[in-house]
């Protein structure tokens, strides 16, 4: 039987470090997709801090749990928004390296 | 064991059977269905694919994947379904014409998006592009 | 319920049904019309039922003079903008249905944004919004081989992202301490955790998104890019609707907390910065919609002065800015639209000899530019003054010094483009541009706007407080 951990700071870190991947990977990838994949770690991240204070700390033990459907629902909208954007991009650049979009000098 | 936790088991078997079949069924079908001993897949079983043309080259290629519009859209709803949860939960008191049509609604709305697909070509299987932004 | 309340956003959610409709068959012309049918209603609705009030859906959205007051202001910028876009050039001719969904979507989004009172609430609405507009960049036509729109749109949207997830990481820290979603709840039992960290590390997260809407200063990256990339159309919306409910959500999530020294003096350093910042990059581009996305920063600057004041007075003083705010720059990309032939981007030279091609576009672009340099007695020259006013009876003298100084450096760039206007010769195009009655019509409401905002402050100050007073 696998015992998970029953401590409110461990769901905590987790998330922290989560969001700490998300952030990192959304600065530093070189491909658009692997930015969305670290966009998704922060919203994943932001869906286990909702979980834990839900298990552990909120009286009203529905409110985190739809807030976390609603975070899920979102996200998969915003993975079909960004990937048919990316293949916008894809067509007009042959590339979906962030180094290559330097037609703006942003 | 009571009567009342026997017959939710049961429930839950014929649900599985249910699942099973749906799995299962396509396969059953296709075997049934499928030409045997024609000319295109007999003496194959040595080749990667067992049927139509013979392979040439390699299959490490880019391919067009037509179906990404497909992809996209089931990304879309297979998240949507989280949403038809709750409604168990919330609507358990009995049938109401009320939460029916709320439902409704709500798989309405959704279902626009596959209309709009439809209308747009994407279900159309041929390998040109629909929507050259 | 009172669906009086919800009219004007179910009225919009109509228009969007029948444009969803249209863009079924890809007819174009009608899907504009009943989009500009739906922003009319809806402003009209929203113009009628100011003075509303009440909560609806579970204490989830609340419907005061505050909400009427953006919902009305929101909507008249979205009418607007859809008035003097005309047919929608800039837009690919094959989505311009769809692009007008998106642009009612994004409307609605807002709407319901500045009446929202419960982070699930908020969070959804600000979402419906944002992914509308993220979706509205990249429909710019490609017809002269134009490319840039693609990029605009994947930057602005990783940004727009990675905003969305700050916010949301706050708001389970926020979650955590209070135990519940609703900013009444919240504002009770905030106060009283306000010694732990994670409280001030939350709000300033939900902060960053309201932030990156109206492009303060470490979440700016996004607005030159956008602004030059979109489509003249998409930018004259992007850079005026979506910053009205910024400062909202600005104004009602800073709310909940009692200003700490620290708060106060993180604000100030970011308002220090967008200016100087936007001043400074702002000085040296030829693009005109790129140093509109810069001036936005610097603007943003201001508004935040208004709000780290935490009081009533500050906030209302925030709401009448960016009224003129909206107006000023309505009324210069509406010129930009329509020098613009087929959809392409204008340079700041390109709108030499403006004033023989068509006195009244000219005459608004001056006007609008010299309100956006703070000269008196217009829109900006008054919100300006009454910011830094404001800021200096709170005491941050430094902040009010450094604000002034970009007062002056901003007069530069926006003068000298009054000066191509009126004082060069047309260098390529020299025929006289027709301008439609629709166009006259919201061009002479703009002037006379910014006019009437700059001398009759009073007035709409004192709607602006009573509101925050029944909203607070």
């Amino acid at each position: 039987m696998l015992q998970l951990s029953a401590n409110l700071n461990t769901y905590l870190i987790m998330a922290a470090f989560l969001f700490g991947i998300g952030f990192y990977g959304l600065i530093n990838r070189r491909t658009l997709i692997g930015m969305l994949i670290s966009a998704e770690l922060i919203l994943s991240g932001a869906s286990l801090n909702f979980m834990a204070f839900n298990r552990f700390l909120a009286p009203d033990p529905v409110v985190g749990q739809v807030f976390t459907l609603f975070i899920m629902g979102i996200a998969a909208a915003e993975a079909a928004i960004a990937l048919s954007i990316i293949i916008a991009v894809y067509r007009n650049y042959k590339s979906i390296a962030a180094e290559d979009l330097n037609d703006l000098k942003g | 064991m009571d009567q009342k936790s026997l017959m939710d088991l049961l429930y839950v078997a014929a649900f599985f059977l249910g699942g099973l079949g749906f799995a299962l069924g396509p396969l059953i079908l296709a075997n049934i269905l499928a030409p045997r001993g024609t000319r295109s897949i007999s003496n194959k079983s040595k080749q990667f694919i067992e049927c139509g043309m013979e392979p040439i080259g390699d299959a490490w290629i880019r391919f067009g994947a037509v179906y990404y519009l497909y992809a996209l859209m089931f990304l879309a709803f297979d998240v949507d379904v989280l949403f038809l949860f709750p409604v168990a939960v919330a609507y358990n008191h009995g049938f109401a014409a009320y939460d029916f049509f709320e439902i409704l609604l709500f798989v309405g709305i959704l279902s626009l998006a596959i209309i709009y697909a439809w209308r747009k070509g994407v279900f159309e299987w041929n390998r040109r592009v629909y929507s050259r932004p | 319920m009172n669906i009086m309340l919800f009219a004007p956003e179910l009225f919009l959610l109509l228009g969007a049904l029948i444009v969803f409709l249209l863009s079924l068959s890809d007819d174009h012309n009608s899907a504009r019309n009943v989009a500009l049918a739906a922003g009319f209603g809806a402003l009209i609705l929203s113009a009628s039922g100011v003075n509303l009030s009440g909560m609806m859906f579970g204490g989830a959205y609340s419907v005061d003079l505050f909400s009427q007051l953006f919902k009305t202001m929101i909507t008249a910028g979205m009418t607007a903008v859809l008035i003097f876009g005309g047919r929608h050039q800039g837009i690919e001719k094959r989505v311009r249905p769809e692009y007008y969904l998106c642009l009612i979507l994004s409307t609605l989004g807002l709407m319901m944004l500045v009446s929202s009172v419960d982070l699930v609430a908020i969070f959804v609405s600000l979402e419906l919004s944002s992914f509308s507009l993220y979706l509205m960049l990249p429909m710019r036509s490609t017809e002269h081989g134009l490319r840039i729109q693609m990029e605009a749109g994947i930057k602005y949207m990783l940004f727009g992202v990675m905003a969305t997830g700050i916010m949301l990481f706050g708001m389970s820290y926020i979650f955590g301490l209070t135990g519940s979603t609703s900013l009444t709840a919240i504002t009770a039992k905030l106060p009283a955790l306000i010694h732990e960290p994670a409280a001030v590390v939350g709000i300033v997260m939900i902060l960053c998104v309201f932030m990156f809407k109206l492009a303060i200063f470490p979440f700016h990256f996004w607005v030159s890019d956008a602004y030059e990339g979109g489509a003249n159309e998409t930018t004259a919306f992007l850079a005026t609707v979506p910053k009205l409910a910024g400062v909202a959500m600005l104004i009602r999530i800073v709310n909940l907390i009692n200003p700490s020294e620290a708060i106060i003096n993180f604000m100030a350093i970011l308002a220090v910065c967008s200016m100087f910042y936007g001043n400074l990059c702002a000085l040296r581009q030829t693009d005109f919609k790129r140093m509109m996305g810069f001036s936005a920063v610097a603007h943003a600057g201001f508004v935040l002065l208004g709000i780290l004041t935490f009081k009533e007075a500050g906030y209302a003083t925030s709401i009448y800015y960016i009224l003129g705010y909206l107006v000023m720059n309505l009324a210069c990309f509406m010129v930009i639209c329509k020098v613009s032939k087929s959809g392409e981007n204008v340079p700041i030279a390109g709108l030499a000899g403006l004033y023989k091609r068509s006195p009244l576009l000219a005459f608004t672009m001056g006007l609008s530019m010299f309100a956006l340099a703070g000269i008196p007695p217009f829109a900006g020259f008054m919100g300006e003054f009454l910011l830094l006013a404001g800021a200096m009876q709170a005491g941050h003298l430094t902040v009010v010094i450094l604000g002034a100084l970009n007062a002056a450096i901003a007069i530069y760039y926006y003068l000298s483009v009054v000066k191509v206007t009126y004082c060069n010769e047309p260098e390529v195009d020299t025929e006289p541009i027709r301008v439609d009655i629709g166009t006259k019509a919201v061009s002479l409401v703009l002037i006379s706007a910014i006019i009437f905002i700059g001398i009759y402050p009073a007035a709409l100050l004192d709607m602006a407080s009573t509101a925050l007073r029944l909203a607070f």
